[in-house]
């Protein structure tokens, strides 16, 4: 018999009884129905802006190959609601709670960041990158100089540790990863969505209410596993890889390419216990290939 | 999730199938109205779940009942599911239809595959000594069904069609009117159809009846999370999912 695995791992001083936790969008109170939250690594909800939005006018999805396009313009409650029932209802679980937080300005950031300062969130993920925002994400995660700047004015008030959501829709994802970095950045998590599109042939109009979407599932993991390889060679931080996970063996590519931890988001539409799923695969890996703790996968790519 | 086994899934014409699969804990928990979401495949395409009211359930026999129609990907691959496959069930989801207290009459509305929705409410209703005045139109005679699972002595079957022209607005509006001079309609309920749910909405308001229509969305999660199935509404958008299927008539017409 093999000692104990561990598949602890630690993000920006938080320990995290292992490297599976939600991805932004895909989970929620309503999920806590479906899958046991105490065995997730981390418990991330719904992004949520400082004030309620509506989000965009559906249509908001689209199946594609092996994937789907969504366009729902994080359709939240607002802070206000996620601090007052969000936050209390999965602090009942003993996992750390990751609030996803996305804004218009540096200013809403701040605010945002200072409430959540009195309460018992345990890392935040700055949602930089939404491709459905038509002011907010986009403008932010896009240009390395405005990630330096966002994240600065951040870190500046947070007494939280950061990671920062990047977008694949930029030229080189290393220089923003290393922009979020050098302004303090305690983590940065990749990908979100590729933004993408569909169009109806027959009425000759776009699938989805906001003609332009972002592109998940499956379909996307290749292209999320280069750069979280790409990003992981690069900073000093931990890599949170996302993009696709459907399985353990898919979980563990991303941790072999550098990712510290992984998030699912797409993938649990179908299945919305695969998380338990994906932390059962992983174990099996493990023990199947002798591995005591999760950190000899970390990084552990061969080349050459 | 649950498991499901299926007993049967035959066409019945129209484009539609109907399928009855065994699965003891949805039979037990369905009410009239609501959603199970079924896992067409394993794998990753189609990667989403597609979503179906309950046309009929028996909670005796642990069985429930859908009519499907073959649309795409997901209902084409559903045609070839033989008795003895073992299926993947989500649900059941979403606020279910509800049989007002003391109601004495209501109407049915249904158009195509949505009578799907309204099928098993009118057989509650006539379990309960309510009289049910059903209107189900299509395009064609083989396009409407449910008929016959409606028998009951207190329910009254209207089937019209586009083509002989009775599935107009006039003459709907006159099968309501007549019911409605026959003794007073407590409750509406429509599905499929965005011109009917207009005229029972109309309908509704001028003789103050209250109603109900259900939503048809894509949906990604079918629980209420992801937010991709929205419909506006009076409320902003709601999720069809899990604050519908089933909404207040006023909250999406009015």
């Amino acid at each position: 018999m093999m000692e104990r695995i561990s598949l602890k791992v630690n993000i920006g001083g938080v320990e995290l009884k292992n490297p599976v936790m939600p991805a932004s969008g895909t989970f929620g109170v309503e999920s806590a129905d479906y899958l046991d939250c105490r065995k997730l690594g981390a418990i991330l909800p719904k992004s949520f802006t400082l004030n309620p939005q509506q989000g965009n006018p559906p249509p908001r999805v689209v199946e594609t190959s092996c994937g789907m396009l969504n366009a729902v313009g994080i359709q939240n409650k607002g802070l206000e609601y996620f601090i007052n029932v969000t936050l209390p209802f999965f602090e009942t679980f003993d996992t750390p709670v990751i609030a996803s937080v996305s804004a218009y300005s540096e200013e809403d950031f701040k605010t945002i960041i200072r409430e959540l300062n009195k309460t018992k969130t345990a890392l935040i993920e700055l949602n930089i990158s939404c491709p459905n925002l038509k002011e907010g994400g986009k403008a932010f995660g896009t240009s390395a100089e405005e990630t330096y700047k966002i994240v600065k004015a951040a870190k500046s008030v947070s007494e939280i540790p950061l990671i920062t959501k990047l977008s694949p829709n930029v030229t080189d994802i290393t220089e923003i990863a290393l922009a979020a970095e050098s302004a303090g950045s305690d983590a940065v998590s990749l990908i979100n969505t590729f933004l993408g599109m569909a169009i109806d042939i027959n009425t000759m109009r776009p699938k989805l209410g906001n003609i332009t979407g972002g592109l998940s599932g499956p379909a996307i993991k290749p292209l999320a596993l280069r750069m979280v390889w790409q990003v992981a060679q690069k900073v000093k931080i931990p890599v949170i890889g996302i993009g696709g996970i459907a399985s353990g063996a898919d979980a563990i590519e991303f941790l072999l390419a550098g990712a510290t931890a992984v998030q699912i988001g797409t993938s649990s539409f179908a299945e919305p216990n695969i998380m338990e799923r994906i932390i059962s695969e992983i174990e099996d890996y493990m023990r199947e290939k002798n591995i005591s703790d999760i950190h000899e996968i970390i990084g552990g790519l061969k080349i050459g | 999730m649950r498991s499901g086994v299926v007993l049967a899934n035959e066409s019945i014409g129209g484009g539609y199938h109907h399928m009855i699969v065994n699965c003891p804990k949805i039979a037990e928990e369905i009410k009239d109205g609501q959603i199970v979401h079924i896992r067409v495949k394993d794998g990753y395409e189609p990667l989403l779940r597609r979503p179906f009211s309950v046309y009929l359930y028996d909670k005796k026999a642990g069985t429930i009942e859908f009519v499907y129609a073959i649309k795409g990907v997901g209902t084409e691959m559903m045609k070839s599911f033989k008795p003895g496959d073992e299926i993947d069930l989500l649900g059941p989801t979403g606020k279910s239809y509800t049989l007002k207290e003391g109601a004495k009459k209501i109407v049915l509305l249904g158009r195509g595959v949505g009578i799907a929705s309204i099928i098993s409410l009118g057989a509650s209703a006539a379990d309960k000594g309510i009289q049910v005045e059903a209107i189900l139109s299509g395009k064609s005679p083989e396009k409407v069904f449910g008929g016959k699972a409606l028998q009951s002595p207190t329910t009254t079957v209207n089937e019209v069609y586009d083509i002989d022209g009775t599935s107009d607005v006039e003459n709907v509006m006159k099968i309501l009117r007549r019911t409605q001079e026959e003794g007073g309609i407590d409750q509406i309920f429509v599905c499929g159809s965005k011109r009917l749910g207009q005229l029972a909405y109309d309908f509704a308001n001028e003789h103050n009846i209250e109603g109900y229509v259900s939503l048809e969305e894509r949906m990604a999660c079918g629980i209420g999370v992801c937010h991709v199935c929205v419909c506006k509404t009076t409320k902003g958008y709601q999720t069809v999912c899990k604050d519908g299927p089933v909404f207040p008539l006023a909250e999406v017409y009015g």
